[in-house]
Order: structure tokens, then C-alpha cells, then sequence
């Protein structure tokens, strides 16, 4: 029998087989009281514009790898800005810090929701460790110019075509500065760059990498009925490289541009249509919290690559405080950092989904257990955008496999910002200026 | 959009939000769920484009649910990402009377259950799906067609067990 019409059988078989929906009445009046509510400027809002500020970009972080959780980290948690000063000399175990106590910034837990204020209390479990301990904070710094990177990832990539230069003005808390990237687009490909920050980034993508099977059916809608939408696909054998060829290709890209690597520091997820793989950037045979990531779409071809021309360099040893101490700065966003790509791999979020915006009643305080922590390394940056690494923990709240990541740095040694005001409602236009450099 | 075209504009849309929560949630709590669905539509109002008021409302519907069957699961709020698949309707919630029928919905995944749901019952077309679910027209025309297909094939398995 024909597949369409037992499928069109079934759904009227659904429709038939459920009862009326009795649905009540709404009142009208629910509209004139939603309309007298007053919006406020969401949280996540103001920490946005607070990346912003510090220049931090976005570009670098590819949300286009369907399904992969593991780019989340840096979208998720978001940056405090910050002056990182330290003292003359910071011998092992030293905390002298030229700094004075942080401002009082307790503005309860990170609500990501747009307009209601709500209060999360998080609590140590039992089993977290008092412990303190030590580690080493390191700077980001560029190994080669945005020039010679662009030249070697269109030789690797054999991508064709010039770059454009784009320049924008960007608030930061030292005054306007200029920010400039680097774009080239040949077809579906793009390679876009970011020299913000002190650490060089490129995020490569090639539309051309997803096919979708050919069209067997098609539909129109009612608002547009002289449009016509594909409702049914072929299916396509995606046609993904081996394991083994997977870390070949990531080791010769990765090495290739830069990153020192091996086989075993790559780490392949596999999914039906798609591959994924990232190599975190190490220092002292640990992650930094950056990673070098590549995939690969159903064709078999690279659909996306994003990297880092940057050395680690520690710049201080410091004490650390206890992971049941860190969770005590978990009601204060300042202390957040983004976690690496090792602390996702198997999380429950999908980061398409982070622009989702829910309203929990105004007023609820939600305490939270947080029963594991893990030592880890996390990103922050300071007032100038430049990139750090710095001992954190990765902390997980009971049955849930998604961390976030706080400093467990002393006091001391990092400066918190004041807390943020609101943003102004006109975000600045960019200039747009553009210069074509082959 | 001011006040008065606010109310203008979504009025219309208010039969369409109660079915789509009762289909979902309890109906002593559709009130207060329609109530929070529509100071979130006004906060966004400047968001939405002419033509697309109810997807959106479908898709503020589903993170309203979501985020309100966490805090009845007394989760906490640890995640600012919550999973709008899982807010489909079940099998119970839609009064399959239908065995066979209830069974074959029961297997699908929510995600199949979410987009079939809100095309079957819901009414809504491929450009409307692909807003609520934010995800591109193509997507969404390829994932109702599978969804299609898995509930046809689980059912018709199902009568002739």
C-alpha cells in the first residue's frame, strides 16, 4: 500500500482516537495584564553585553555542531571581567595580592531567565573535599599573526578567495577600542577570525559538507500558498571517515596549524549523520580549557573547524580554596569561567537551545545540592578581553551531568568587577569599514 | 506594538493557547500557564513578525510547560536549557482511547511526539513548526515526515501483532 496514504491513515487514526481537548475558557482580561507587565533587562542580557564589553567574541565558539554539546562551555558561562594583578613575586603558595576586598556583587544564583529575579542557594554536598590546594594561572598569548594563521588555514583547508577586514568600535571599560575581524567567504565555505582578546581564533564552516536527500514530497502552507516546502526527504547513507581516519585528518590539521598534539588527546564522538572531534590545548601535560574541535558532515567533508593560535603561558602559582568553598561562590556570576570541551561530551544540553527563554515565578528561592567536583582548568578574562586560564572546579548539582565551571583561585588575587548596571537599550552599530587583504 | 494592538492582535489566539496547554498540562493549571505564555509574548512583542503570532505562543507554550514540570519535579532550576520535547503530550494526557493507538504514540520519541503533536492536534503548518522549534523549514518538513513515518509503522505493526 502506498507509504503516504497509510501514513495520512494513521494520523487520522491519532486525530480519531483522542478525545475533544475541553479546553477553558480564557478571559481576555489575561492579555491587559500581561500587557501592564513591566520588562526588565534579562540577566543573561546584561552578561552578554558584558562579553561584549571586554571584547570577547563570540566568532570563535561554533554553535553549528548539531547534537554536540561540548561548544556550550563557552556560550553558557558567561565571562566576568576582571584586573588580574599580582603581587611583585608569587612564590608557591602565596596569595599576596595588591587588591582590596570584591565588592559585594551577591545577586542570588544565574537565573537565565529574561525578566523574573529568582534566588538559587547553592549547597555543598557532604562528599565535597575541604581540601585546599594549589595550581597555576596562565595567559593566553598569540604565537603567529593573524596574516601568516589566515595563509596557512586557507593552504591546510585549500580554500580560495581574499579576506575582508571589517573594523568595529567596541565599549570597553577602558573606553572605545577598535576591534577588527577577519572574514573570507568562497561559496558555502566561511573563515571567519577573531583577533580580540590577545588570542588569535578562526572558526571555519562549509555548508557545502550536509546534503539532504532529495526531495519525495512537497506542501504548501496557508500563509504562503504560492510557496512550495519540502514535508519528506530521501534518506542519505551518510558517508563518514573510520575512527582511524578521523584522527589522522584532526592530527594532520591540528599539528599542522599549530597545535602540538597526539592521537591520544583526540577525542572522536560519532553520531548517525556526523563526527566530531576536538584536542584540548595543554600546558604541563594538562588542559588549558581550550580546545582545538573539527567535524565532519554526512558527506564525509569537513563542515566545521575552529582553533586558537595561541601559547599558554603561566604567569602565577596560587593557592586555591576547597571545593565545598567554591560552591559558596556559586551565588555570585562573577566567579563563573567556561569549562572545557573534556567536561561535555556526554552532557545533557544541546546548544541550540540556549537562547531559550522561560519564566519561573518571580520570588521562588531554589536550593540546589552539588554533590561532585572536579578540578579542572576554566577561562576567564580580564578588563582588557585578554584570555586566562586559571584552577576552577567543575561543579555538578545532583542527578544532573552538566558542570559549571567557578574559579577556586584565593581571594585575593583576582579582582572582581563591580557588578553590572544595566546595558543601554541601543546596542553600538559597527562600522562596517572593509578592506579586501589577499 | 502598543497595548491596545497587543490585545488586539493575540485575542484571537486565546481558544488556540488554551487547547494547546490542556492537551499538556492539568486544566485547573491552564489559566495561570496562559497568563505567564502571554506576559512573555508581550515582554517579546517586538520580536515576533506578522503572521507568525501563534508559533510563537506555541513556542513560549512549550518552555512555559517545561520549566513548569521541573519546578513540580522540584528539580531546582540547575539548567537554563530545558528539553520542550519532553513537554509533548503523552498518550494519557490526549485521551487515546485507542490501545494500539496509545501504544504506538507511547513509543515514539518525544521529540516525534512534539512535532507531530503540534501538527496533528495543534494544526500547525511546516513554516509554523519550523518558528516554534526554531529550527529551519527544511528541518522541520524532514522531521514531521519521520515522525510521520515512525508513528505509521509502529502502529501498523502494532494491529497486526
Amino acid at each position: 500500500m502506498n507509504e503516504k496514504f497509510e501514513q495520512d491513515q494513521a494520523i487520522e487514526t491519532l486525530r480519531n482516537s483522542a478525545k475533544p481537548a475541553r479546553a477553558p475558557k480564557l478571559d481576555e482580561s489575561i492579555l491587559e495584564s500581561a500587557s501592564l507587565t513591566t520588562a526588565k533587562p534579562s540577566l543573561m542580557s546584561r552578561l552578554n553585553l558584558s562579553r561584549r564589553a571586554t571584547g570577547f567574541s563570540l566568532a570563535g565558539v561554533a554553535a553549528s555542531l548539531a547534537g554536540v554539546a561540548v561548544i556550550a562551555g563557552s556560550v553558557l558561562n558567561p565571562q566576568p571581567t576582571f584586573t588580574l594583578e599580582l603581587g611583585a613575586s608569587a612564590p608557591q603558595g602565596s596569595n599576596k595580592s595588591l587588591m582590596g576586598e570584591a565588592a559585594d556583587s551577591k545577586i542570588g544564583g544565574l537565573s537565565y531567565w529574561p525578566g523574573a529575579s529568582i534566588e538559587i542557594d547553592y549547597v555543598a554536598g557532604e562528599d565535597l573535599s575541604a581540601d585546599t590546594g594549589s595550581g597555576s594561572i596562565y595567559e593566553f598569548v598569540n604565537n603567529t599573526t593573524a596574516k601568516e594563521f589566515s595563509a596557512a588555514i586557507k593552504r591546510a583547508l585549500k580554500i580560495s578567495g581574499g579576506f575582508v577586514t571589517e573594523t568595529y568600535d567596541v565599549e570597553t571599560p577602558n573606553g572605545t577600542e577598535k576591534v577588527t575581524y577577519f572574514n573570507l567567504q568562497s561559496g558555502a565555505v566561511n573563515v571567519y577570525f577573531s583577533d580580540t582578546n590577545g588570542a588569535l581564533s578562526f572558526n571555519y564552516s562549509n555548508g557545502n559538507a550536509w546534503v539532504m536527500g532529495e526531495c519525495v514530497k512537497e506542501e504548501t502552507s496557508a500563509e504562503m500558498p504560492d510557496v512550495t516546502y519540502c514535508v519528506e526527504n530521501a534518506p542519505v547513507k551518510a558517508d563518514l571517515p573510520t575512527d582511524k581516519e578521523a584522527i589522522e585528518q584532526a592530527l594532520e590539521l591540528f599539528s599542522g596549524l599549530g597545535l602540538e598534539t597526539t592521537p591520544d588527546d583526540i577525542t572522536l564522538n560519532r553520531f548517525e549523520d556526523s563526527l566530531y572531534a576536538f584536542a584540548p590545548i595543554k600546558v604541563d601535560g594538562k588542559s588549558t580549557g581550550l580546545s582545538w574541535d573539527i567535524a565532519w558532515g554526512n558527506t564525509g567533508k569537513i563542515s566545521s573547524m575552529n582553533g586558537y593560535a595561541v601559547d599558554a603561558v603561566k604567569v602565577a602559582d596560587v593557592s586555591t580554596i576547597s571545593a565545598k568553598d567554591t560552591v559558596k561562590r556559586m551565588n555570585d556570576y562573577r566567579w563563573m569561567a567556561s569549562g572545557s570541551a573534556e567536561l561535555y561530551q556526554t552532557a545533557s544540553v544541546i546548544s541550540s537551545r540556549m537562547s531559550a527563554e522561560v519564566m519561573p515565578t518571580e520570588g521562588d528561592i531554589q536550593e540546589i545540592l552539588v554533590v561532585k567536583a572536579t578540578e579542572t582548568q576554566g577561562i576567564i578574562y580580564d578588563a582588557n578581553g585578554k584570555m586566562f586560564s586559571v584552577p576552577s572546579y567543575a561543579l555538578y548539582a545532583e542527578n544532573e551531568d552538566y558542570a559549571l565551571v567557578y574559579v577556586s583561585v584565593v581571594d585575593g588575587v583576582i579582582k572582581l568587577p563591580e557588578p553590572i548596571v544595566w546595558p543601554q537599550d541601543d546596542m553600538l552599530e559597527p562600522l562596517g569599514k572593509t578592506e579586501v587583504n589577499k | 506594538m502598543n497595548r491596545e494592538q497587543f490585545i488586539a492582535t493575540f485575542r484571537e489566539h486565546l481558544p488556540a493557547v488554551s487547547k494547546f496547554l490542556v492537551r499538556r498540562v492539568a486544566r485547573d493549571e491552564v489559566d495561570d500557564l496562559a497568563s505567564e505564555i502571554f506576559e512573555i509574548a508581550w515582554r517579546k512583542r517586538d520580536d515576533f513578525t506578522e503572521g507568525s503570532e501563534l508559533a510563537w505562543l506555541y513556542r513560549i507554550g512549550g518552555f512555559v510547560i517545561a520549566n513548569h514540570r521541573r519546578k513540580e519535579a522540584k528539580r531546582g532550576l540547575w539548567l537554563p536549557l530545558l528539553d520542550v520535547d519532553a513537554t509533548a503530550p503523552s498518550a494519557e494526557s490526549l485521551g487515546l482511547a485507542n490501545v494500539s493507538v496509545a501504544e504506538a504514540w507511547s513509543k515514539l520519541k518525544p521529540s516525534d511526539r512534539n512535532i507531530l503533536a503540534l501538527s496533528a492536534f495543534d494544526g500547525l503548518s511546516v513554516t509554523q513548526l519550523a518558528t516554534t522549534l526554531e529550527i529551519s523549514a527544511n528541518t522541520a518538513s524532514a522531521r514531521l515526515g519521520r515522525a510521520r513515518k515512525k508513528f505509521a509503522e509502529y502502529l501498523n505493526s502494532d494491529l497486526s501483532d
